[in-house]
């Protein structure tokens, strides 16, 4: 067993923010998440934190672990600190801190409303990461004419938005996830999204720090699919004066 | 978020600022060429600039080297600003403002190439 510290950032209402230090004993094959409901438990019931799945599907507990965000339920304890080791937790950024580490996810809900991002969408949406999922033999072939569904890569955790430099500075911007929904969609067949896409909070806003695509914890690659949206938009842009 | 998507940033903007980039590095290779590279010392005298400048194509194109860097740089002076997130309505002034000062510039930086064209006549 590990003894590690964990600093917590702690904020309630509109007071200050401060940080909160606890000595925990955990085991270094646990997660971020685990040493966190450890000292809810034992050490200070009013800490608050996010937390539903606990193995990367809902995107409820994204935080910034020592600085760089992280999904803390699949973020071993062992791969971020050492024994005797401090970690610092903080709330997600360009996000209203609710409470602790609880950040107002409704922004970036409501920008991929706005984009009208899919909750499932056909396989051939997605064709690269399709090849590696297909369905097991014995799931039966879909009708004729039909398509296999998945989910979405995107947890909507926001943790792309936080790590976002341009986020940081513009709150109308759309950002990584809403962005790359819409590549996903694509222009070709949602024309309607191009007006969107191609604005003051589209596609030019991104300065290609591919800070997001860095700490997905999905593969989504939000920064590699911005980039193929500005060349969707340039070719749906030139089309218009070439014909 | 707001329904309507704000209007001051869309591909023809980056579309100039790209495509004045790649033509600055090549007429920026054919200048330093002319006036460093091959020039007697490294530098051209001011009787040669003069000379050098009678070719209506060297004042075509010096002249579109200045266009191209005052619009260059003043859209991407123009970026860093939108990323201090101002208000639309200073946003809008900025504009205008950038659009007098790149005319004023530009039209002075011609009408400088014209009277060292003049020079010798």
């Amino acid at each position: 067993m590990w003894k590690i510290t964990y600093r917590i950032r702690r904020q309630k209402g509109d007071e200050a923010s401060h940080y909160d230090t606890f000595q925990v004993e955990v085991d270094p094959e646990e997660y971020v998440l685990d040493g966190i409901e450890k000292i809810w438990a034992f050490e200070d019931r009013s800490l608050t934190f996010r937390h539903a799945c606990h193995h990367s599907t809902c995107g409820a507990c994204g935080m910034r672990v020592n600085g760089v965000e992280k999904l803390t339920c699949i973020t071993k304890i062992k791969d971020v600190t050492q024994d005797g080791g401090t970690l610092t937790v903080d709330p997600l950024r360009n996000f209203p801190v609710v409470s602790d580490l609880v950040v107002d996810l409704g922004p970036l809900y409501r920008k991929m409303e706005a984009v009208h991002a899919p909750p499932v969408h056909p396989l051939s949406m997605t064709p690269w990461e399709g090849e590696d999922i297909r369905p097991p033999k014995e799931v039966p072939t879909p009708p004729e004419g039909g398509e296999y569904i998945r989910l979405p890569d995107c947890l909507e955790c926001g943790i792309c938005i936080s790590a976002c430099p341009v986020a940081a500075s513009d709150p109308d911007y759309l950002g990584p996830a809403p962005l790359a929904a819409i590549q996903i969609q694509g222009l070709e067949g949602h024309p309607e999204l191009l007006a969107l896409a191609d604005s003051q909070q589209g596609v030019w806003r991104c300065h290609s720090a591919f800070e997001c695509s860095a700490v997905c914890p999905s593969s989504v690659d939000p920064g590699w699919r911005i980039m193929d949206l500005r060349r969707q938009v340039t070719a749906r842009r030139l089309k218009t004066i070439i014909g | 978020m707001q329904s309507t998507p704000k209007s001051g940033e869309n591909f023809w903007l980056w579309f100039l600022k790209i495509a004045s980039g790649i033509l600055i590095l090549f007429i920026l290779a054919i200048h330093l060429t002319v006036n460093h590279f091959t020039a007697p010392n490294g530098l051209l005298s001011h009787r040669e600039v003069v000379a050098y400048f009678q070719n209506p194509l060297v004042l075509f194109m010096e002249g579109l080297f200045l266009l191209l860097l005052v619009i260059h740089s003043l859209l991407g002076l123009r970026g860093i600003i939108l990323d201090l997130n101002p208000p639309e309505s200073t946003r809008r002034l900025i504009d205008i403002i950038f659009l007098v000062v790149g005319t004023i510039v530009s039209l002075y930086g011609w009408w400088l190439l014209f009277a060292v064209r003049s020079l010798t006549s």
